[in-house]
């Protein structure tokens, strides 16, 4: 008999002011390049942080590194107040807690939109046929795809694949979710059905931290911004006074070519 | 344009010429190349029959097939070829001023092989059939022959003779050979199966390791084989009064009449008598190839 | 939100711009099929006329060496008269002449044609012209040489009466040799494939070193030592064809490895990424996301390995097989050995064509099916 699993929506251990995740000293060589030199960062519940910068600046990186799928060289992360870069951390648990949205989105193409949604339902959360059924459809309709569920993603625009591929990290009820420039590969006309999925999700409470170039997003619905230059963090604050005010050289270049 | 249609010429200009060719070409040009004739008998007492005038594939050398993994007739040690077959080949050539050339062949297409030139002769202890002497022409015989059984005395201490064997029963028998026709016509029907191997050696092997029950093969070429291995014997003799002769192909028969003189010549004058008791005790040889005294 | 259907997908088709045509292209294109109709017809009506009238052995024959006491002689004889023929000659001579018309006005008028169909016709057919001339010229050269040698060793069918079954035990055979050597060796190939992507040397290592092992030596060999081994090495007694299927299936096995090796790392990286992103393990991942898709990729190389293998299942002549396990080719050397009729082996070429040229019609209908079909295979996203 399948037992779901429950999702509590604070973590066991942990009071309302901890930090959801802490990254601390993260350094990463890929090689003998040296991408991340000494990050710190901590979120806490309902945190929506954006993080901007440079290519190869480390954003992605950075990102990669809070659910692991990148291993930091030197530094410790802490997710929910457990070190998950102890080698003992059962990181497939842990990774049903974080949601990660990639640029390219990734859905599976040989599975239906519905398909894509239920299989980490079935077969990870061990949640039964109809129950995965019912939160997948749930999850679809929320980002506006639950027309389209039995669609294959060979059938759906670039807008909808990237829809469908946050309702199915949503649908594991995460508590954090990450995005890594999930719009950069879409085409203008189809970057905002994305980012209004996005600006919901914000409001309704999720903690995420969002690697990004749309500015506009920042700049409403962000409660921090990073600004990762060179592996490092050369700036962070509010968004709109970092956007008003630049305190640093680097950043208002950076904002020079973007803006 | 004008490299275009230059080419277009030489092109119809080779067709046309191969086309004349081709249809003025009636002449049949298989067959071995002209060779000097071999001198007439040498010396030694007896019969001096005229060698007929032969040819060979190539000039002064006997080509000769065999399988040469067949002892005592034809095998290999160190390097060199060994056997009775061997000797006998040797003698008659240099009898007939050739020097001898092996080709390793399999046995099954040996026959075909020698009919279409691809060898002189062949000589692998091959019994002398009808069917097979549609397709190639026989020496006289050289040597009787009979089939045997052999047995893996540990495996199966029992078995003295093919009439045990019944259902279930596998025998081993050599693609080809007179040993294998035998085993289908006796044994099939008593419900023996035949288990056809391409050599003769892998056969025994098969038996060594208690695959098959028995070997159904020439005799002294079993007992040559097993020499080595003594958990088989040859535990019955199967008198079916084969004769070996040398083989080949029906468009030489100066070579084959060439060969048969001077056999009977070897025969006369003793030749033979020494080359089989250097390979068989001296006292099992039969009349016919006894010297005329 | 509004629900929106996708418009059904209507082929277009596109107009045919390749222009007008003339009489001449259509002339030289017709002289070539004309020159290619002719000459197989020709030597077909003889061939036929000879082989259904009352003939007999003529001293053509027996000079090339058939003789009248041969089974089947007749039979042979009159596939070389026909060769012979007046109506074979007069319709090679005249299919040369077709093709040489079509090469020579096609080759040399092509150039001045202005639309892409006259030229295309005229380049067609001075094409197949030069196909006849060659035909034409391949045959009367085969019939001034020995054609009573060849036919009588390779056209003689008369001895093969009675081996109708015998050929289709043999097809059976090879075809469950084959068979069953591929599925073992999918199996296997998957397991070592999953095994040379793994981060430990520790596992690659003693992959690595099998699949070099069977790539590398000839499968002969593997067939022989094969056997013994499993004889003498491990005192196994088995058939020689049981021996056989586990040494195909352990080669098969190790080029199927390498092509799922290939077809695993042909997936991006970030399906695997997003696998274990959703909690998956490593099994999982594999299991739901990756094998599916590698599966799809990897079918048309291991169906061309299935139709290199039916031929491989030929080596196993080399063993000792009772007669109920024959193959087709140890079924055609057995019949040869018995009749000296080499006519055994063009069969066994025939029965081999009848099993190998519809499975690789098979194999491109399903490659061409796998890429358009299932839209989207090829690659998520972007």
């Amino acid at each position: 008999m399948r037992v779901a699993v429950e999702r509590s929506i604070l973590p066991p251990g942990t009071s309302p002011g901890d930090p959801l995740v802490r990254l601390e000293g993260i350094h990463k060589w890929f090689g003998n390049l040296h991408v991340l030199k000494g990050v710190d960062l901590a979120l806490q519940q309902r945190d929506v942080v954006v993080v901007i910068g440079p290519s190869g600046g480390g954003k992605s990186t950075l990102l990669r590194c809070v659910s692991l799928l990148e291993v930091p060289t030197l530094g410790h992360v802490w997710f929910e107040g457990n070190d998950i870069t102890d080698v003992r951390t059962d990181l497939n648990e842990v990774r049903t807690h974080i949601g990660i949205v990639f640029q390219a989105y990734n859905l599976f193409p040989h599975m239906t939109a519905e398909r894509n949604v239920t299989v980490a339902l079935e077969r990870v959360l061990k949640l039964s046929g109809d129950e995965a059924h019912e939160r997948a459809m749930d999850q679809l309709a929320r980002v506006g795809m639950g027309h389209k569920a039995s669609a294959y993603p060979g059938q759906l625009s670039g807008g909808q694949q990237q829809r469908v591929a946050i309702a199915r990290a949503l649908a594991m009820k995460p508590r954090l979710m990450l995005f890594d420039e999930v719009t950069s590969a879409l085409d203008p006309e189809l970057v905002g059905e994305v980012l209004e999925v996005m600006i919901r999700l914000a409001g309704d409470g999720m903690t995420m931290m969002v690697v990004t170039h749309e500015m506009g997003f920042a700049r409403e619905v962000g409660t921090r911004m990073l600004f990762l230059d060179e592996g490092r963090v050369a700036e962070q604050g509010e968004p709109r006074e970092m956007f008003y005010r630049p305190q640093t050289d680097r950043l208002r270049q950076f904002f020079a070519k973007v803006l | 344009m004008k490299s275009g249609k230059i080419w277009l010429a030489a092109l119809v200009a080779v067709f046309a010429l191969i086309v004349a060719a081709c249809a003025s070409n009636e002449g049949d040009t298989t067959g071995p190349t002209e060779a000097t004739a071999a001198s007439g008998g040498t010396g030694g007492t007896g019969e001096t029959a005229a060698i007929p005038e032969f040819s060979t594939i190539t000039d002064g050398v006997l080509t000769v097939g065999s399988c040469l993994d067949y002892p005592p007739f034809e095998s290999v040690k160190n390097g060199v070829e060994t056997g009775f077959d061997v000797d006998m080949t040797t003698e008659i050539a240099s009898r007939l001023g050739l020097t001898v050339e092996w080709v390793r062949a399999d046995f099954d297409t040996i026959f075909t092989a020698v009919a279409a030139n691809q060898f002189d002769m062949v000589a692998a202890a091959s019994t002398i059939t009808a069917e097979r002497e549609d397709v190639v022409d026989f020496s006289d015989p050289y040597y009787n022959s009979l089939q045997s059984l052999t047995v893996n005395t540990v495996q199966t201490p029992d078995i003295t003779s093919t009439d045990q064997l019944g259902q279930g029963d596998v025998v081993a028998a050599q693609k080809g050979t007179t040993g294998k026709d035998w085993a289908v016509e006796n044994l099939e029907p008593q419900g023996v199966q035949v288990k056809t191997f391409q050599s003769a050696t892998d056969m025994f092997r098969d038996l060594e390791a208690g695959n098959v029950v028995g070997v159904i093969n020439d005799k002294p070429a079993s007992v040559g084989i097993i020499a080595d291995l003594p958990d088989l014997a040859v535990v019955q003799d199967i008198d079916t009064k084969e004769h070996y002769g040398f083989a080949f192909s029906p468009s030489n028969p100066e070579l084959r009449d060439a060969v048969n003189v001077v056999l009977a010549q070897m025969i006369a004058d003793g030749t033979y008598q020494e080359i089989f008791n250097k390979y068989f005790p001296p006292d099992s040889i039969p009349e016919e190839f006894k010297p005329t005294a | 939100m509004a629900v929106t259907e996708a418009p059904p997908l209507e082929p277009e088709v596109a107009p045919d711009v390749r222009g007008p045509t003339a009489p001449l292209p259509v002339t030289i294109l017709a002289l070539g099929i004309a020159s290619l109709v002719v000459i197989a017809l020709g030597v077909l009506f003889s061939q036929v006329n000879y082989g259904f009238s009352d003939r007999v052995m003529t001293q053509y024959c027996i000079d090339q060496q058939i003789s009248p006491e041969d089974n089947g002689a007749i039979g042979v004889c009159n596939i070389i008269e026909a060769l012979r023929d007046p109506t074979t000659s007069g319709a090679l001579y005249l299919g040369i002449g077709l093709g040489a018309a079509a090469l020579i006005l096609g080759a040399s008028t092509y150039r001045r044609m202005d639309s892409k169909r006259k030229r295309d016709q005229a380049i067609t057919g001075a094409v197949i012209g030069s196909q006849g001339i060659l035909l034409a010229i391949a045959i009367l050269w085969f019939r001034s040489v020995s054609p009573g040698l060849f036919a009588r060793s390779f056209l003689n069918f008369a001895d093969l009466h009675g081996y109708g079954g015998a050929f289709l035990r043999g097809i059976r055979n090879t075809l469950v040799l084959a068979f069953a050597g591929e599925m073992g060796g999918i199996v296997i190939g998957l397991v070592l494939g999953v095994l040379t992507l793994s981060e430990r040397r520790a596992v690659r290592a003693p992959a690595r070193i099998y699949i070099n092992f069977f790539r590398g030596t000839p499968l002969i060999w593997q067939l022989v030592t094969g056997y013994f081994l499993l004889l003498f090495g491990f005192g196994l007694r088995m058939s020689a064809f049981t021996v056989a299927v586990i040494v195909f299936a352990l080669n098969t096995g190790a080029y199927a490895s390498e092509v799922f090796r290939a077809g695993i790392q042909s997936i991006e990286r970030g399906q695997y990424e997003a696998a274990r992103s959703l909690g998956m393990s490593y099994v999982q991942a594999m299991r739901y996301a990756i094998v599916p898709q590698a599966v799809r990729r990897v079918i048309p190389p291991l169906m061309n390995e299935f139709v290199i293998l039916i031929k491989d299942t030929a080596l196993v002549v080399a063993l000792g097989l009772v007669e109920s396990q024959y193959d087709i080719f140890t079924t055609a050397r057995e019949g040869q050995a018995a009749t000296f009729n080499a006519t055994f082996f063009t069969v066994a070429a025939i029965a081999y064509l009848v099993v190998t040229l519809p499975l690789i019609r098979l194999v491109n209908a399903v490659e061409k099916r796998l890429r358009s079909g299932l839209v989207g295979i090829a690659g998520a996203g972007g």
